[in-house]
């Protein structure tokens, strides 16, 4: 049987990054797909060119091309993160942390009742979390650009992770900032524990997201792909 | 193939069995044995296959395994633990929609 060469593999991921798919984890698969076909043309139609056996494939993959192939896996690895946030955001409200979630909340009701000014734990917990969303975009970015440079590949879960599968639009500082600055607002016992139930959601998320669910799809990556190196 | 629309609410059932049958396949072996066992009736387009597959992959019930030869990489899917069991309640449920069927449109069919 007629089997591709490394070259002809080589002009598979050029054409694949012709046609807008330039991730590696993606890549891998369409080029092994292609390939496959093309052979499998050439048991038939043996003087087949490459080039035109290769368009025969891709004419398969409808007008569109690879470009639905892309948005459906990013909106299918965006599930697949928050669906993974939600698994371990539940356990934090089962025996035994459920106890330690609660106790932060009340703990963190009674701080904020017992303050005239809320603007004490606010403003701390505005600037605090911007510390932490700033330091994990430079990490990341840092690191994406170090494998980036030592592989020469992009990876789709990356640009999923800087991202924490959409979660980033939810936890974005700048939507809740009018509501935590604002010394002209009333407050309520209701509102108090409103906002302390929110600050511990809120860090709770966003621990989940950085320090749980990231580093374990980066580690499931580097199990499917070697390539996939941790900086 | 003649109506592609009556196969695709059965796609991931199609995929689930096969994956069943065998230990590991790949994308492409998908749509070749789909084509093989219905005699070139039923063909799998490339842009139901791989969504569905990463669908299932991301629901936990395809484990993936990847595996290198020379400067091919081949992407292998496998049933998880999970995956066996969503496959026994998918096979029930197409069975059950069978059998209505047959009743529905052969009256003579009786579904007891």
């Amino acid at each position: 049987m007629q089997t591709l060469t490394d070259l002809q593999i080589k002009r598979l991921y050029e054409f694949t990054k012709s046609h807008f798919v330039e991730w590696y984890d993606v890549q891998t698969e369409l080029v092994d797909h292609l390939a496959n076909g093309i052979e499998n043309t050439w048991k038939e139609s043996p003087h087949l060119s490459f080039e035109n056996a290769l368009n025969k494939e891709f004419r398969k993959f409808g007008v569109f091309g690879f470009s639905d192939l892309i948005e459906e896996k990013t909106n299918t690895l965006n599930r697949m993160y928050l669906k993974q946030v939600w698994n371990h955001f539940k356990t934090f409200f089962r025996l035994p942390k459920i106890i330690a979630t609660l106790f932060c909340m009340w703990f963190l009701f009674l701080i904020l009742q017992s303050l005239n000014n809320k603007l004490f734990v606010t403003v701390p917990f505005v600037i605090l979390v911007t510390i932490i969303h700033i330091y994990f975009l430079y990490n990341e970015k840092k690191q994406i650009k170090n494998r980036n440079k030592k592989t020469g590949k992009k990876w789709l879960i990356d640009t999923v992770i800087i991202r924490l599968g959409g979660l980033i639009h939810f936890l974005n500082l700048g939507i809740w900032i009018p509501q935590l600055i604002d010394s002209n607002k009333l407050w309520t016992d209701f509102s108090i524990l409103v906002l302390a139930i929110g600050i511990v959601l809120y860090l709770l998320l966003l621990f989940i997201s950085i320090k749980i669910v990231s580093p374990k799809l980066k580690e499931k990556m580097h199990k499917e792909y070697s390539e996939y190196l941790f900086i | 193939m003649k109506n592609k629309n009556l196969y695709k609410g059965s796609l991931i059932t199609i995929i689930l069995k096969l994956l069943n049958e065998h230990d590991k396949m790949y994308g492409y072996e998908i749509t070749q044995k789909v084509k093989e066992i219905t005699k070139n009736e039923l063909q799998l387009t490339e842009g139901a296959l791989y969504p569905a597959l990463h669908k299932l992959e991301a629901q936990g019930l395809l484990d993936v395994e990847v595996v290198k030869k020379g400067s091919r990489v081949r992407k292998y899917y496998k049933l998880t633990e999970a995956g066996t069991k969503e496959t026994i309640n998918k096979l029930a449920e197409l069975e059950s929609y069978i059998r209505n069927m047959r009743a529905l449109v052969n009256p003579k069919f009786r579904l007891d």
